[in-house]
């Protein structure tokens, strides 16, 4: 009993290195897993017919309408909105400089190679579900080239010099792909933004993180790896959290609303 | 004898000058008839999203601006550059959807002015961290009278998507809202205006619209 209360606080003190993630990731292209609780699906996606559309009818929406989501925790999320803001702001974003000052950018960019190569099996699998066999055959070639060529995952041979780009695809767009909506919305503490349907998909694909099995074994190992992984993506993408929350009118609906159009877009793959 | 002839070479001298800045005029008025005459004539919606990108690139990167105390001056030609190309108005209707319709014409030029504003700085501060990115152009979808042009900004070997919707007002090509990595700016700020809205008067509104954009002019002076 008292192992496993102390495994869930570690847990989410580890959690605390994934901070942001999703807010940051939602700039550029990164894969983000994680080991959060679920709850039960019921998925629900409500698009609105909205007479402005009549109007203004915008032919280059393929999906149409607005997405809207139900909120119903909205007062909550707000709040955890705000503690992750300033955990960023007070903890990962000066850290990350500091590291950034540091470390010279090329070796921070073939770090962030490398452990976007440990993510094979989550894109290979989810491009299988998907029966995207020929993406997931470029997921293979792309680990192979790079774990080979590129040493270890820290350069990108398979797209620089083959051209192979990568596929990112998660449980979460998996689910999606056969026409699970979204459900809820959540910020969660330290995660980000995510939905019901997202936040069983990361827990899935935690399963075919290496890390997770690293954590599992020797959990400081993990977590200093899981910390090191955190600030080393923080320090590439500086500015871009900044610059949504200052365009923004209500940042809370900016990053929801950024969020739920992006996760949209790249389930219909129309990137 | 050699009088006369060195007296030859500086007349021909002073005649290749004047040749020389007179060709220099005409091709840059021509430059400038033709960046304007793309716009009008051939309707090239990429090729006038390109010379916007490129004045703006070359503003950004120009030593001329690049001390402290012309930082003004720098913003001024970007804005005057940026307002050109971006319709400010279609963003501002697209972004208030139905409410736009209930707003008269005087409210709708003061929330097209703040929205402006709002759009202009906060999207300046952007681009003017950055000078070491790279646009790649790839292709363009038409429909009607609208275009969505596609884009790539390569940054720290990272390469994330940037499309830009134009539509044709009285022959010139305008934008009227940016992709980013999937995100639209417009429905963006439609949904955080609905959200808003659904709680809110719009005088409400107007007046957190004015004190976010005060408070982003003074951060940014």
């Amino acid at each position: 009993m008292k192992t496993s209360r102390n495994k869930f606080i570690r847990i989410f003190i580890a959690g605390f290195f994934f901070l942001s993630f999703f807010q940051l990731s939602f700039v550029p292209s990164q894969q983000f897993i994680s080991l959060s609780s679920g709850q039960i699906i019921y998925a629900d996606e409500n698009i609105e017919e909205d007479e402005f559309d009549d109007e203004f009818d915008d032919e280059f929406v393929e999906e149409g309408k607005d997405i809207n989501i139900l909120d119903p925790l909205e007062p909550v999320n707000r709040f955890f909105f705000q503690v992750n803001d300033k955990l960023y702001f007070w903890a990962l974003k000066p850290v990350g400089r500091v590291y950034g000052a540091v470390i010279p950018e090329d070796f921070r960019i073939c770090i962030r190679n490398a452990f976007k190569n440990l993510l094979m099996p989550v894109r290979c699998v989810n491009n299988l579900l998907q029966g995207k066999f020929k993406n997931a055959g470029i997921e293979v070639s792309r680990f192979l080239i790079n774990t080979t060529a590129g040493i270890a995952g820290f350069g990108d041979p398979a797209k620089d010099i083959w051209g192979l780009e990568p596929n990112q695809e998660d449980l979460g767009q998996t689910l999606g792909f056969y026409g699970i909506g979204n459900g809820l919305y959540f910020c969660w503490p330290i995660f980000g933004p995510s939905t019901l349907r997202d936040s069983i998909g990361m827990i899935g694909d935690s399963f075919l993180d290496p890390l997770h099995y690293v954590m599992e074994s020797d959990y400081d190992t993990g977590v200093s790896v899981q910390a090191e992984k955190t600030v080393n993506n923080t320090s590439l993408v500086i500015g871009d959290y900044e610059s949504l929350i200052e365009a923004s009118f209500d940042p809370y609906i900016a990053l929801r609303d950024g969020y739920l159009q992006q996760r949209d877009k790249r389930v219909n793959d129309l990137k | 004898m050699c009088n006369g002839y060195s007296q030859k070479m500086t007349c021909n001298n002073i005649q290749s000058f004047l040749i020389k800045y007179f060709v220099c005029f005409i091709s840059f008025s021509l430059f400038l008839l033709t960046s304007h005459a793309i716009d009008a004539s051939s309707k090239n919606a990429r090729v006038a999203l390109q010379t916007t990108l490129e004045e703006i690139m070359a503003i950004l990167q120009s030593e001329e601006f690049k001390a402290p105390d012309k930082k003004m001056v720098r913003r001024n030609a970007m804005l005057y550059v940026l307002e050109y190309r971006f319709d400010f108005e279609e963003m501002a209707k697209r972004s208030l959807a139905k409410e736009w319709k209930k707003r008269t014409p005087v409210e709708r030029e003061q929330f097209v002015m703040i929205f402006g504003q709002l759009i202009e700085n906060s999207y300046i501060s952007k681009i003017e961290s950055y000078s070491d990115e790279e646009i790649l152009f790839f292709g363009e979808k038409k429909k009607k009278n609208k275009v969505l042009v596609e884009t790539t900004v390569r940054r720290n070997n990272t390469d994330f998507s940037v499309s830009y919707k134009l539509l044709d007002k009285n022959g010139r090509w305008k934008v009227y809202d940016v992709i980013i990595e999937g995100v639209s700016l417009v429905r963006n700020y439609r949904s955080q205006f609905k959200n808003f809205l659904g709680k809110q008067s719009y005088a409400d509104l107007v007046k957190r619209l004015e004190s976010k954009v005060e408070k982003l002019i003074l951060e940014n002076t």
